[in-house]
């Protein structure tokens, strides 16, 4: 959930050049890594379009002197467990613990499009399905590497080494080394190519298929959690929305705008489609400015891009309307002799169920209010909410706002909207 | 005015009428309260107030000055409170978790008047919204707390 450091000192504005030296003198804890959150539009990450699927270990893991492992995941974490999976899938191959794993998401970037449909989002239940032998091999590339890293510290043939969680051992001499002391060495190796790699037999699987504690529960206990509506940056304001009362309808003018923007607080007054906003140094302000303006919310015009909701519109009444439709009914599932069963059935029960229409939203409605925070990179604004697709709410934010740079996506989780397209 | 939250003292310039919730959020950045509906229905912006559940969206800080607020940064320096949240990663309680701050202040609260509340207690006290759906798992944990089970 948290958000991947970008490398302080840099401008996301310039191309970037960055060596392992400055990565490493950069990072807080000089961590020896095999691996680090890659900057956006960095050669390393923009290279991988070019290579297999998963490939990148550099662009996913790190793995910490103490042998903690920072994995990157393509996959947004909101409740489902796709971060705990992702750790059991890596950690399975690595040979690493899940209980060892720390998950966050990935930025943009194509290193991180591993689904096999060839896409990045995180819904329809397709994270582990599409991405399962891809997060499989990509542990087990990392493991190799810390193979081959610890043959030439150990100075034996990688032959002779094998791993327990967290360890390279090696048997005959009784010697071993632990995953963060061998993680400087790793990163100098050149991933293997994924066709030499063996993974683990099935049947020897720990944790994949296993249940395991969920990496965040203590932290979504303890509110340590971060939200998208938690992230802060410097000088940052607040704006609050007021909404057209139906959709469809447009602002015309604002009866008392000059009192409002002289509310405490105020920042500033904005006319928007179907809405107007109010931005302030303070939440608070900005809601309190924007429930106080006067609209004269103007029916959609004819030539209106929106399908309007009607001003009789009532729920009721719609389901009256849906009720009262005739037509061929469409099985869904039809198996076997339905009528046939139905009729000599012993009891017959019969029900009417209404989907609460027409609100199909409120069925995946969130206690967490959608929020999001602009950015500027390089002199310029970029959008940053949470959200289930970083590479799409990528591109919805540079269109928003063309930017030279790439905004750093720190696309904090939240409970999806289950219906609610991204 | 003058806050007293999590055993610690605070200076806050803030409009007397404004939301003890914006308050902890906004100008002190503890961003473990949660903000959900704004309307006192939810329950996510939970915070004890001298040991009582307070829903803090609709609190206004005027009316804390003086009392000893607690939120969930601090849950875990209270024994109830430290033996809920063993409880919550014991039973997994939390899925988003968004709502989860606020289930365990509401869950503190009650078992720091009630130790071991029957069943009919619990259903009464433990009443914040989920949207996963977690209200299973919480009773359990909450049932669990009530027996006076310790969790590892």
């Amino acid at each position: 959930m948290n958000t991947p450091d970008v490398i302080p000192g840099l401008s996301l504005g310039e191309p970037i050049n960055l060596s392992r030296r400055r990565f490493l003198a950069s990072t807080a804890v000089g961590a020896l890594v095999i691996g680090f959150g890659l900057p956006l539009g960095s050669a390393r990450v923009q290279a991988a379009a070019a290579t297999e699927r998963g490939t990148q270990v550099p662009a996913f893991l790190e793995i910490r002197p103490d042998g903690t492992v920072r994995l990157l995941s393509p996959f947004m974490e909101g409740g489902q467990g796709t971060h705990t999976a992702m750790a059991q899938i890596v950690g399975e191959e690595l040979d690493a613990d899940p209980a060892t794993f720390i998950v966050e998401a990935a930025p943009p970037g194509e290193a991180y499009v591993v689904m096999e449909n060839g896409m990045r989002i995180t819904g329809g239940s397709m994270s582990v399905r599409m991405s399962y032998p891809v997060m499989r091999r990509l542990g087990a590339l990392a493991r190799a590497m810390l193979l081959q890293a610890g043959a030439e510290q150990l100075g034996v043939p990688v032959t002779q080494l094998t791993t327990q969680p967290g360890r390279v051992v090696h048997a005959a001499s009784g010697r071993s080394l632990g995953y963060g002391e061998l993680a400087g060495r790793a990163l100098d190796m050149p991933v293997p190519d994924p066709a030499g790699i063996t993974l683990r037999d099935p049947s020897q699987f720990r944790w994949i298929g296993k249940p395991v504690k969920r990496l965040d529960a203590y932290d979504k206990s303890t509110g340590k959690a971060q939200y998208s509506i938690d992230i802060k940056v410097d000088g940052m304001l607040h704006a609050a929305v007021q909404h057209a009362p139906r959709l469809g309808m447009t602002v015309g003018s604002l009866r008392n705008q000059s009192q409002v923007e002289a509310m405490k607080g105020v920042h500033s007054v904005h006319v928007l489609p179907g809405a107007v906003a109010v931005v302030a140094e303070r939440w608070w302000h900005a809601k309190r400015a924007v429930e106080a303006i006067q609209v004269d919310w103007q029916e959609p015009t004819a030539d209106s891009k929106v399908r309007g909701m009607p001003a009789d519109f009532s729920s009721d009444g719609f389901r009256d309307f849906l009720a009262a439709q005739q037509g061929p009914a469409r099985d869904d599932e039809n198996e076997g002799d339905v009528a046939g069963a139905l009729k000599n059935a012993k009891t017959q029960v019969e029900a009417t169920y209404l989907q609460p229409v027409p609100q199909p939203w409120a069925t995946g409605a969130t206690v967490s209010p959608g929020a999001l925070q602009p950015r500027r990179f390089a002199g310029d604004l970029a959008a940053q909410p949470g959200t289930r697709s970083v590479p799409r709410r990528h591109r919805q934010a540079r269109r928003a706002r063309p930017c030279a740079g790439d905004p750093a996506f720190a696309a904090a989780g939240r409970f999806f909207r289950p219906t609610l397209p991204v | 005015m003058e806050l007293r939250i999590n055993q610690k003292t605070y200076q806050v310039d803030a409009d007397a009428d404004t939301p003890l919730l914006w308050v902890i959020r906004d100008d002190l950045g503890l961003t473990g309260t949660k903000y959900g509906c704004g309307l006192a229905q939810c329950g996510a912006c939970s915070v004890l107030v001298d040991g009582n559940v307070v829903r803090s969206c609709v609190t206004p800080v005027a009316g804390v000055v003086g009392r000893e607020i607690t939120t969930i940064e601090a849950i875990e320096a209270d024994a109830v409170g430290k033996r809920v949240v063993s409880a919550w990663v014991e039973h997994q309680v939390a899925q988003c978790g968004y709502c989860q701050s606020g289930q365990v202040v509401a869950a503190t609260a009650l078992l720091k008047h009630t130790p071991a509340p029957t069943t009919a207690q619990i259903d009464a006290a433990m009443v914040n919204l989920c949207r996963c759906g977690t209200y299973n798992a919480i009773h359990a944990a909450m049932h669990d707390l009530a027996a006076g089970k310790e969790s590892a």
